[in-house]
């Protein structure tokens, strides 16, 4: 089944085939997740309505993370099989992650003068999240840098798998610093948030995973053929 | 600049939505142009055209 996926005109087929799915499924749910979240959901006793940003702010979040990681995974079998498959996926992957974390920056932003007075602090959580965003613009450039991509897809996923020390410095900032963003409200012990708060959140992470996947193997298959056709 | 509370939350969804368009967007330009994918093919055909003509 994953050898199969690792052709490219199966994987090409395929994705062909699924992007459209996951959009609409991802707008659907994202639809869904926001009118519970914005019209449904209870008003938050200390923050009031405000708090309503976390139907689109923690999802980027996660995102930004996750694709990170999802993208190591494909510089890991990239840097054993060297297959064009992981190859343009790592490729895919990048765009994606830096447009989420640009928008959980921004949205933080907007939600941080609110709640704390300011739009920016240099707090640990939020450092480690600006320096995910210059490394995902670095491997970008990188990625585009050398003219053999054989050569360039080596590079890019050392780097990768380099830069992707701060993933848990992020997720663990909370922790290791004092920092003014909350800590967990979700962890692998279970959730603080009620459930009806947490309802639409669960739909929205759904629907922007869904969008994303969609957007990632759309730009998959289209840079596959640029990598066939050169 | 200050914004309600609600003036936060919307400018926050609007922003999302902008992003995902512009991913989206941005992704459905990736790979080659099609203008100068004809034009290649096109050329490849003319080649293969005259090189058989010199062959006769």
């Amino acid at each position: 089944m994953f050898s199969q996926l690792a052709s490219p005109p199966k994987f090409h087929a395929l994705a062909s085939w699924f992007w459209v799915w996951l959009l609409l499924a991802g707008v659907l749910f994202l639809g869904l997740g926001l009118y519970t979240g914005l019209f449904l959901a209870p008003v938050d006793v200390q923050q009031g309505e405000v708090y309503r940003a976390i139907y689109v702010h923690v999802p980027a979040a996660w995102m930004s993370m996750f694709l990170y990681l999802v993208a190591c995974g494909y510089a890991m079998l990239n840097w054993i099989y060297r297959s064009d498959v992981s190859a343009v996926m790592m490729r895919a992957l990048l765009p994606t992650g830096a447009w989420m974390t640009a928008l959980a920056l921004l949205t933080g932003a907007l939600w941080g003068k609110p709640t704390w007075g300011a739009y920016w602090v240099w707090d640990a959580r939020m450092t480690s999240e600006l320096l995910l965003l210059f490394i995902y613009l670095g491997l970008i450039a990188l990625g585009q840098l050398a003219t053999d991509p054989s050569k360039a897809d080596r590079v890019l996923a050392i780097s990768l798998l380099i830069g992707a020390v701060n993933i848990p410095l992020i997720y663990l900032s909370v922790v290791f610093w004092n920092t003014l963003h909350q800590g967990y409200s979700v962890s692998m012990s279970g959730s603080r948030i009620h459930p009806e708060i947490a309802t639409g959140m669960w739909l929205s992470v759904l629907g922007f995973w869904l969008i994303c996947a969609s957007t990632v193997l759309n730009r998959a298959r289209r840079l596959l053929v640029q990598r066939r056709w050169q | 600049m200050n914004f309600d509370a609600w003036e936060t939350v919307w400018l926050c969804v609007a922003l999302s939505v902008l992003v995902l368009l512009l991913d989206a967007w941005h992704a459905h330009r990736a790979g080659p142009d099609k203008i100068e994918q004809a034009r290649s093919s096109q050329r490849g055909n003319r080649m293969a055209r005259v090189s058989k003509e010199t062959e006769q």
